[in-house]
């Protein structure tokens, strides 16, 4: 049966073999790349510590007697706890080297562009393109600069209209084309305060079939 | 815990995640394809939107009947 001092030098070594693998094995990815297959069997050579002031068992020490030499159980149960602080220890190696070599596989394939292209292209389809509760939400943000539209502070509703205003929808066909100069005349009624009163009808739907209509008229 | 703070925490995560792969050179390309694969879904099912944004700045071929003089058309 091992004795005190030879016991604690060996769990030292243990941990000290596993300390100098890890960064061993760093050294190796940077040198050889993620793949590094081989884990060295034994790399700790550092200078072995003092052992002597560590009373063997059952002797007097500075805080009490030692402990008695440990049982069968006890070393068995050592032994097991050694084996699973192992398999822990290499199956974080392995999978430190595994994530390396995914690392290195993926950054090897091309990335055109960079990050910058699909995140303005995205960018431009959400804030230009896809309209949500009628406008897209540059033009939401237009409207509620002009005070013609307020965020619903009631819920996560989106944005309502507080006042009339001049609808602008690619997406629609025109229900009911109106001259161009109905066009200006809407415009010029729903850019002030809404109570303004006009003596024209006025278009409800401005788009560019619209605008085309009327200017038909007037050529 | 109320809504608004539920969703604005759900945004940071998605964003913290995001910004946290793309420290990595492979988390990046995981980032960058996650970004394209979305252009593709959107231009997928929002194309309604896509094509409209683009023929109304085109000139139309379809024409109409005009309301203001019959029996003439107009091009839409």
């Amino acid at each position: 049966m091992a004795d005190r001092r030879e016991a604690m030098a060996a769990i030292d070594g243990q941990i000290a073999y596993t300390d100098a693998q890890t960064e061993q094995l760093g050294d190796l990815t940077q040198k050889y790349g993620a793949y590094v297959e081989d884990i060295p069997t034994q790399v700790y050579s550092g200078q072995e510590p003092d052992y002597s002031g560590i009373p063997e068992y059952g002797e007097p020490s500075p805080v009490g007697i030692a402990p008695p030499p440990p049982s069968a159980e006890e070393e068995d149960n050592k032994v097991n706890q050694r084996k699973l602080y192992y398999a822990i220890a290499n199956l974080a190696n392995y999978s430190r080297r595994q994530g390396r070599r995914a690392n290195q596989v993926l950054g090897s394939i091309p990335m055109p562009g960079g990050i910058g292209v699909p995140l303005a292209i995205l960018g431009f389809l959400f804030l230009a393109l896809i309209p949500v509760n009628g406008h897209v939400r540059l033009v939401w943000l237009w409207l509620a600069v002009l005070g013609q539209a307020e965020v619903d502070t009631s819920g996560l509703t989106g944005a309502t209209v507080s006042a009339p205003i001049t609808k602008f929808d690619f997406t629609t066909s025109p229900t009911k084309p109106g001259t161009f100069a109905d066009v200006l005349s809407a415009r010029s009624t729903t850019k002030g305060t809404s109570t303004t009163t006009t003596t024209t009808t006025p278009i409800t739907t401005t788009s560019y079939a619209d605008l085309l209509h009327a200017m038909d008229n007037i050529l | 815990m109320s809504k608004t703070v539920t969703f604005f925490i759900g945004w940071f995560m998605i964003i913290a995640i995001f910004y946290g792969l793309t420290l990595t050179e492979g988390g990046k390309r995981v980032v960058y394809y996650t970004l394209w694969l979305t252009i593709l879904l959107i231009a997928v099912t929002r194309s309604n939107d896509i094509l409209a944004y683009v023929s109304a700045a085109m000139p139309s071929t379809a024409t109409t009947a005009s309301p203001t003089e019959p029996g003439k058309t107009v091009n839409l």
